[in-house]
């Protein structure tokens, strides 16, 4: 990450060239489009650093706050209307998304699962086309619910930057570490960019609100290194 | 129909408000009867600033013209307040049209300062049944994060004070208005300023909480607003939901109330004194020289504090739960829980004002000091402390997500790509370059 | 929360981002002592009067600081839609809506030039996806018949206004706004001179966003 230079900064409408590709081909990502008139380049279409994945992979790492759907994104979503075979969930993109009665584990026509309006559902995106509704489900390939499912009413939810919540997503980032040495919590990450988190006491659970609204603000080299200090 | 539906508030949140409120805290760290801060910045023009409270945000704007009086009131101007929901502020409210939310609010802010005769409207008589100077105070919300009237009340009265009106001058029958250059401006009598004090009630009557954010308005269940200026007079009071409330326990809110009156009167009168002071110096003034003020709230070394060697400790506050009374039939009994309450509450109260060391009873309840409820552990202490402690293994679970065989039949054209898609990098697209 | 302030521009641009918290994208922007606050929402659920089937509806939304909102404000409200709509990767984004609102803070001559730089500004802190970027610049023509780019304190002074809105691609002109009379040759001098100066408001943008 500490390549950003001012140099792979981007404006909508700026062309980006000299791209490296093997084979010519290029795979694109978030923030970039085709050139119609010039195919060996190409356009931002968002303000952000260029960024580069060998062998030819490129996108645009900006700043992004709604959330738009994409297939297999793992998503916090509020439900906020139930009806006898189908929830709508605000997933926080334009258009709620619905979930079916029948995309829970052991779920039958007869045996519905206990969701009610204002519940929290930690889900996947299984279809998401932009002339369609996003579709969820709660279960995978298997019919499995693993993690899916109605997150409890004990815990809290927040909805964070896109940015910050790319960074947790990260295996590698130390923060939830960090946090983790201090007390136990639980903690599930929507890429939506609501998080919901539980800890045995209130306090800590403030306490990790506070911090991610404060790690929103800082840039992922700091955190970084702050979190080097309390290893 | 508003376009786009409002955000619900889920379960658990609610559960975790109620939750916290029982542990006698708000979720962003304030004390029941604390408040958000207020800033106030004036604009170039007269009679426009700009309000924040906490992150709610309102612009006001006064504006005046010259109109024949009521026939009612021949020898008196008129006084017109206009809150506009602006759809900036939420999405959800609409542009132009009056809603529920919105006819309220501008009954309550008429009710607490044009019914209570703060502006001194005949002065404002130029010629009686024939001129007046027609006042309009035009309030626009930009941003809601919870509570808009009281940041419009005060927005309302700083504008207010802030205004000058231009001079005029009529040689019998001409009337002629003279520019700012020609003549200086006249400000307006104010008699009192009668502030808008909202407090939430939560759980009937439970909680009584000081100026609600979005989320405690959510979960409330009724709204106390109570019209207050320094000098203690009531201009008005609205308790609008459904919560038992007892007589005695609006009269304890109300005399809170009185205390931040007074200090929200005071602020208002300083920012105005500054302004026009400053103003005198021909200094330039306005929105474009304090957009170079940086705003620092965040600093980077204080996310340390979150993750390790600081504590976070609550002030012990009421630990006796209160007792509600339902009704004000059985008087004789509650009226002795209610004082006892009484006194716990104000233990409480001290103890937060003894924070700031202005004990008394008149005193303030500094904000910015009253915040702070941590507690640095003292490093020796710490060492001492870490000894004991247990490190807990972090809990980190992350979910790897299987490329279902759907999804890889659509998007994975290599195996780089599918590696990218593992790293949620939104979808990718393929891009045959010539 | 950023501030910056180039110095060598003497459109004198201030800008400051995220002011509000719960729009996707928001911009105080002044330009001289005019200041314009923009929030941007989108994509976000559609009326359904105002769905299209192809693309994001654009709507916009300006409030005067006095008043209830007019015959001009509703001009602006148009030309900003209609420059969004040019602007913006709608098609990205079918059946759903985007909804600009604009809020004028203090207004000394430049405001609506100053109201498509703020709302250009907001779109790129949403990050919403663009085409192109628009900048504006006003230029002003004085009774003397002077043609200066900051605005006479005086405003009875003024003879005419130009507005000319560039992409930042090829210079193109994508909309241009005008008031009073003047010559044709007048409106040469002043597309030219202000095709030259958008070119700092672009920097100052791109200034503005790397620092953030």
């Amino acid at each position: 990450m500490s390549e950003l230079s001012p140099a792979d900064f981007y404006l909508p409408g700026e062309i980006i060239r000299n791209l490296k590709s093997k084979d010519r081909e290029v795979i694109i990502g978030p923030g970039l489009c085709r050139n119609e008139s010039d195919t060996k380049s190409l356009i931002a279409s968002q303000a952000g650093y260029l960024c580069f994945r060998a062998p030819n992979t490129y996108w645009l790492e900006g700043r992004r706050n709604r959330y738009i759907p994409k297939k297999a994104d793992l998503v916090l979503g509020i439900v906020t209307k139930k009806s006898s075979d189908n929830l709508k969930v605000d997933i926080g993109s334009a258009e709620s998304a619905s979930l079916s009665m029948l995309a829970f584990e052991g779920a039958t026509k007869k045996v519905k699962p206990d969701v009610n309006v204002g519940d929290v559902i930690y889900a996947k995106v299984i279809n998401a086309h932009k002339e369609m509704e996003p579709e969820l489900v709660c279960i995978d390939q298997y019919y499995k619910a693993g993690k899916l499912g109605v997150l409890s009413n004990e815990g809290f939810v927040i909805n964070l930057k896109q940015k910050l919540i790319q960074q947790m997503l990260n295996p590698e980032n130390p923060l939830l570490r960090t946090l983790g040495r201090k007390f136990p919590y639980e903690i599930v990450i929507g890429v939506n960019g609501k998080v919901w988190m539980r800890a045995n006491q209130c306090k800590d659970v403030l306490t990790l609100c506070r911090a991610f609204q404060i790690a929103e603000y800082q840039k992922e080299t700091d955190i970084i290194g702050i979190c080097r200090q309390f290893k | 129909m508003s376009s786009i539906r409002k955000t619900i508030i889920t379960n658990c949140e609610k559960n975790f408000l109620i939750k916290n409120l029982s542990e006698w805290t708000r979720l962003d760290g304030r004390a029941f009867n604390e408040f958000r801060n207020v800033e106030i910045e004036f604009g170039k023009d007269w009679g426009c600033c700009k309000v924040s409270l906490g992150k709610t945000m309102v612009i006001s704007q006064v504006s005046c013209e010259l109109q024949q009086p009521k026939s009612s009131r021949p020898n008196e101007g008129v006084l017109n307040i206009n809150l506009e929901l602006n759809p900036m502020a939420e999405p959800s409210f609409e542009a132009g049209r009056q809603s529920d939310l919105s006819s309220q609010l501008n009954r309550l802010l008429e009710k607490c300062i044009k019914d209570s005769k703060a502006v001194d409207l005949e002065s404002l008589c130029v010629k009686v049944n024939e001129k007046a100077w027609a006042f309009r105070v035009d309030i626009n919300v930009l941003n809601h994060e919870g509570n808009i009237l009281d940041c419009a009340s005060i927005a309302a009265l700083s504008s207010l004070a802030h205004f000058r009106r231009p001079d005029v001058t009529c040689d019998g029958e001409e009337y002629k208005i003279h520019n700012v250059k020609q003549r200086d401006p006249i400000p307006t009598v104010i008699h009192h300023y009668p502030v808008c004090i909202t407090y939430a009630i939560v759980k009937e009557g439970e909680y009584i909480l000081a100026d609600p954010t979005l989320l405690e308005e959510g979960v409330a269940e009724a709204f106390l607003t109570i019209g207050l200026n320094a000098y203690k007079e009531l201009c008005g009071l609205h308790l609008g939901g459904n919560a038992h409330l007892t007589t005695k326990a609006i009269l304890e809110t109300s005399n809170k109330a009185a205390k931040r009156a007074v200090d929200l009167v005071q602020l208002i009168k300083e920012a105005v004194e500054i302004d026009t002071n400053e103003r005198l110096t021909m200094k330039s003034l306005g929105f474009h020289n304090t957009l170079d003020k940086q705003i620092s709230d965040v600093h980077v070394d204080e996310l340390g504090k979150y993750l390790d060697h600081w504590t976070m400790d609550k002030i012990k506050r009421n630990p006796k739960k209160n007792q509600k009374v339902t009704t004000p039939m059985e008087e004789t009994e509650s009226t002795e829980e209610e004082s006892e309450e009484d006194k716990s509450m104000d233990v409480s109260q001290e103890k937060v004002e003894s924070i700031t060391n202005l004990g008394d009873g008149t005193a303030k309840l500094d904000i910015s000091t009253a915040q702070h409820e941590w507690i640095t552990i003292e490093s020796d202490e710490e060492s001492e402390k870490e000894d004991d402690v247990i490190i807990v293994e972090p809990k980190v679970e992350t979910l790897s997500i299987d490329s279902n065989s759907e999804e890889e039949q659509v998007l994975v054209l290599n195996p780089v790509q599918r590696s990218a898609a593992k790293k949620k990098k939104k979808k990718k697209k393929k891009n045959i370059i010539s | 929360m950023e501030v910056i302030e180039s110095f060598e521009n003497n459109l004198n641009l201030k800008c400051k981002l995220q002011v509000l918290s719960r729009a996707d994208g928001s911009a105080m922007f002044s330009e001289g002592q005019t200041v314009v606050l923009s929030a941007i929402y989108g994509p976000v659920e559609v009326k359904m009067q105002k769905l299209l089937i192809e693309k994001a509806s654009v709507e916009s939304v300006f409030k005067p600081k006095s008043g209830l909102p007019g015959v001009s404000d509703r001009y602006k409200e148009y030309l900003i839609k209609n420059i969004c709509e040019t602007a913006l990767a709608s098609a990205l984004y079918p059946r759903t809506a985007v909804l600009v609102n604009l809020q004028e803070m203090q207004n000394q001559g430049q405001l609506i030039s100053c109201a498509i730089n703020a709302v250009c500004l907001a779109c790129l802190d949403s990050g919403i996806d663009m085409k192109f970027l628009f900048g504006a610049v006003s230029y002003f023509l004085t009774k003397e018949e002077e043609l200066t780019l900051t605005p006479p304190i005086n405003e009875s002074s003024v003879k005419a206004m130009f507005v000319f809105v560039f992409n930042n691609t090829k210079g193109d002109v994508i909309a241009s706004h005008t008031e009073g009379r003047f010559s044709i040759d007048q409106y040469k001098t002043a597309l030219d001179i202000c095709r030259d100066e958008v070119k700092k408001v672009f920097i100052f943008f791109k200034e503005t966003l790397l620092d953030t």
